[in-house]
């Protein structure tokens, strides 16, 4: 029955179950008990039983005389295991680790200094905690009557892993941190050193204020994003931007940059008013910028007296568009009373436009267009085009004006190339004037370096045709003499008119001028294809019809199988038009395209 | 583990502490980069400065071991 106890206590100290040693303390001279050498607080702190050495250290540190039974070995086992070279002290019947020295054996030299004045010891206590130390560390002990002062321990396997742990924890929040820094910073703070990056739609429709600065980090696919003002940075970063339902301009007005970025938009839109699909107006960049549209814009307002621009990337032009790309498969239709204008880039540029390039297929239905812009009032350089451009309309009496870069130009149009095909058809009885140029319809002022290698075709019943390779008219504008100069025509225009009553004025490179205008070295290599017959048909290799004898200069042209005269000269209304083949200096024929191309004038 | 003195007793709760920041700091961190990825919040330097306070805390944990070890009696 005893032996019973004595385990069920000992199993209480092991578990640190407090209730069941509370009644077992709770019979007489329970405190005093001693398994062996260890007395119950011995015991205690060698299992470390801090509940009972919470409640009981202060009484069970007192009890000085012990009565003892037999330890088990387990106990023994577990104190020989941390007692190691110090077993050797505790051999022999009468040998008793005293509370005190159990601590020392643990190596809880705090505690040991913490209790020791409270703790009954002898000399054989305090001998043992000096040759405890003196094996455990071969350090000295301070000892007096009523303080131990104890050298620093070893650490014990508990606190060296409770130490590794918590640096291994702090060094992995550390990298979590950087992590996390670096993280954030991945995604930007929106300021121009530091902008946002964003990785899809919820983001950007989050960060896209007027004053934010953006960089895609992925493809992005969303409904639609309208801005009035926007004065950041949009860095596409190479990345595609899909609108899925883009009923307005992006951005209305754009202070700010566009670039490196590529627009994908299906439309299917009924317009009321001007309509710039990137921006309504530019006043700021637009760098390396592509725009894929397909699908078809409508004009549905009722505009009589102002005109009407549409255009995919900026309604109107005033700041910078470079490095641009414009890709259509697209159908703009007009209302057939209002003036609808359609210019790829721009509508209307009044600042810079250089290398940008338009591609695909455009279709104009009462609309009047051209690939880059309609009217250029300030600079377009380095154009390229191989758009394909219907225009069709039924009406009779009205001006179908379309070019390959330009419809009006103002200013300067220089370096730029034409490639596709201009398609004009009208099979209105009473017809139409067609004006068409392959590089600028109607120029005021200069055209340089420019080559046209595409076609035109005009299909109609009855046309007044002013149509010219590099311009289709040409007239003077705010006292500047309007230029065509080192430009060169590969390509091919044909007039397929029914009616025998039409105009036809067509040049290789210019169709129709009246005014005091230059025509400087330009060669024409390509083919003038047009009806036998024709109320009036001026039809040159270089001008249709030209007033300005003195001011063309050292052009050449192919004759080709219609032998084309160079020029029609208005000589007055009494003596009519005089057909010119060649003028020493100031133009001549050539029957083979090789010796055109032999000359000093002719590039590619 | 025994707490034996005030060493003890202050490192402990420095761990703790530690413990209990750094759960709550991933936690916000996690929380805070979803929500950033899915557009709900903006990437901003609020969040960086808490990174860097919560780096900084562990890091000064990290110094103060060496000092816990210097005192410590065992």
């Amino acid at each position: 029955m005893q032996e019973e106890l004595l385990w069920d206590l000992f199993i209480a100290i092991k578990k640190d179950d407090i209730k069941a040693f509370d009644k077992h303390m709770a019979e007489p001279h329970a405190k005093e008990i001693a398994f062996g050498r260890f007395p119950l607080l011995s015991l205690c702190y060698l299992y470390d039983s801090n509940k009972i050495i919470k409640k009981y250290e202060n009484e069970l540190i007192k009890i000085n005389n012990y009565i003892r039974f037999d330890e088990n070995d387990e106990m023994y086992s577990k104190f020989k295991a941390v007692a190691r070279r110090v077993l050797r002290l505790y051999v022999g019947e009468n040998k008793i680790v005293s509370p005190l020295e159990m601590l020392c054996v643990l190596g809880r030299a705090s505690r040991l200094e913490k209790i020791y004045k409270s703790a009954p010891k002898n000399a054989s206590i305090i001998e043992n905690i000096k040759m405890i130390e003196q094996v455990k560390t071969s350090r000295a002990v301070d000892v007096g009557e009523t303080r131990i002062v104890m050298p620093r321990q070893p650490m014990n396997k508990k606190t060296k892993r409770a130490i590794l742990i918590a640096c291994a924890a702090s060094l992995l929040m550390i990298f979590i941190c950087v992590g996390v820094i670096f993280g954030v910073s991945s995604f930007g703070i929106g300021t121009e050193a530091k902008p946002y990056v964003v990785y899809n739609a919820q983001q950007l429709a989050k960060v896209i204020v007027t004053d934010s600065n953006i960089v895609l980090a992925a493809d992005i696919e969303t409904d639609s994003i309208h801005l009035d003002e926007f004065n950041g940075n949009i860095n596409g970063n190479g990345h595609t931007l899909t609108l899925t339902n883009q009923t307005s301009s992006i951005v209305k007005t754009l202070k700010g940059k566009i670039e490196n970025l590529t627009i994908k938009a299906s439309v299917d839109l009924s317009v009321d008013l001007d309509y710039g699909l990137l921006t309504s107006k530019n006043e700021g960049t637009i760098d390396n910028v592509q725009v894929d549209v397909s699908g078809t814009i409508t004009y549905v307002g009722t505009a009589s007296t102002e005109s009407v621009f549409i255009s995919i990337m900026a309604k109107e032009n005033a700041g910078s568009i470079t490095n641009a790309k414009a890709n259509l498969d697209l159908t703009v239709n007009g209302n057939k009373t209002s003036d609808v204008i359609f210019g790829a880039i721009t509508g209307s540029n009044n600042g810079e436009i250089d290398n940008v390039e338009v591609s695909g297929k455009l279709a104009l239905d009462h609309v009047n267009g051209a690939s880059v812009a309609y009217e250029n009032q300030n600079t377009i350089s380095n154009a390229k085009s191989s758009l394909d451009i219907t225009q069709t309309t039924d009406i009779s009496g009205v001006n179908l004006i379309v070019g390959g870069i330009v419809d009006v130009n103002t200013a300067n149009v220089s370096h730029c190339k034409y490639s596709g095909n201009i398609l004009i058809q009208n099979y209105n009885e009473l017809g139409v004037y067609v004006y068409c140029g392959g590089i600028v319809t109607v120029n005021y002022s200069n055209i340089d370096k420019c080559i046209f290698s595409g076609t035109i075709t005009a299909d109609t019943k009855y046309s007044g045709n002013r149509i010219g390779g590099i311009a289709g008219e040409m007239a003077f504008y705010q006292n500047d003499s309007p230029k065509i100069t080192n430009c060169g025509v590969s390509g091919s225009i044909e007039n397929k008119y029914e009616n025998t009553s039409s105009f036809v004025y067509t040049g290789g490179i210019l169709g129709y001028t009246q005014s005091t205008c230059s025509v400087d070295n330009c060669f024409f290599i390509g083919s003038i294809k047009t009806p036998s017959e024709g109320q009036l048909m001026l039809v040159g290799g270089l001008v249709g019809l030209w007033n300005g004898y003195d001011s063309i200069k050292n052009n050449a042209y192919y004759v080709g199988e219609n032998s084309l005269h160079a020029i029609y000269f208005f000589r007055s209304y009494f003596i009519g038009y005089e057909a010119l083949d060649n003028v020493d200096g100031l133009f001549t024929a050539y029957d083979n395209i090789d010796s055109i191309k032999a000359l000093e004038i002719y590039w590619e | 583990m025994n707490i034996d003195s005030r060493a003890d007793l202050i490192f402990y709760i420095i761990v703790f502490a530690l413990g209990v920041i750094n759960a709550l700091a991933l936690i916000a961190f996690v929380v805070l980069i979803s929500l950033i990825y899915t557009g709900v919040i903006l990437a901003s330097t609020k969040i960086i400065i808490a990174a860097i306070v919560v780096a900084a805390i562990n890091f000064v944990s990290i110094c103060l071991i060496p000092l816990y070890i210097r005192f410590r009696k065992g």
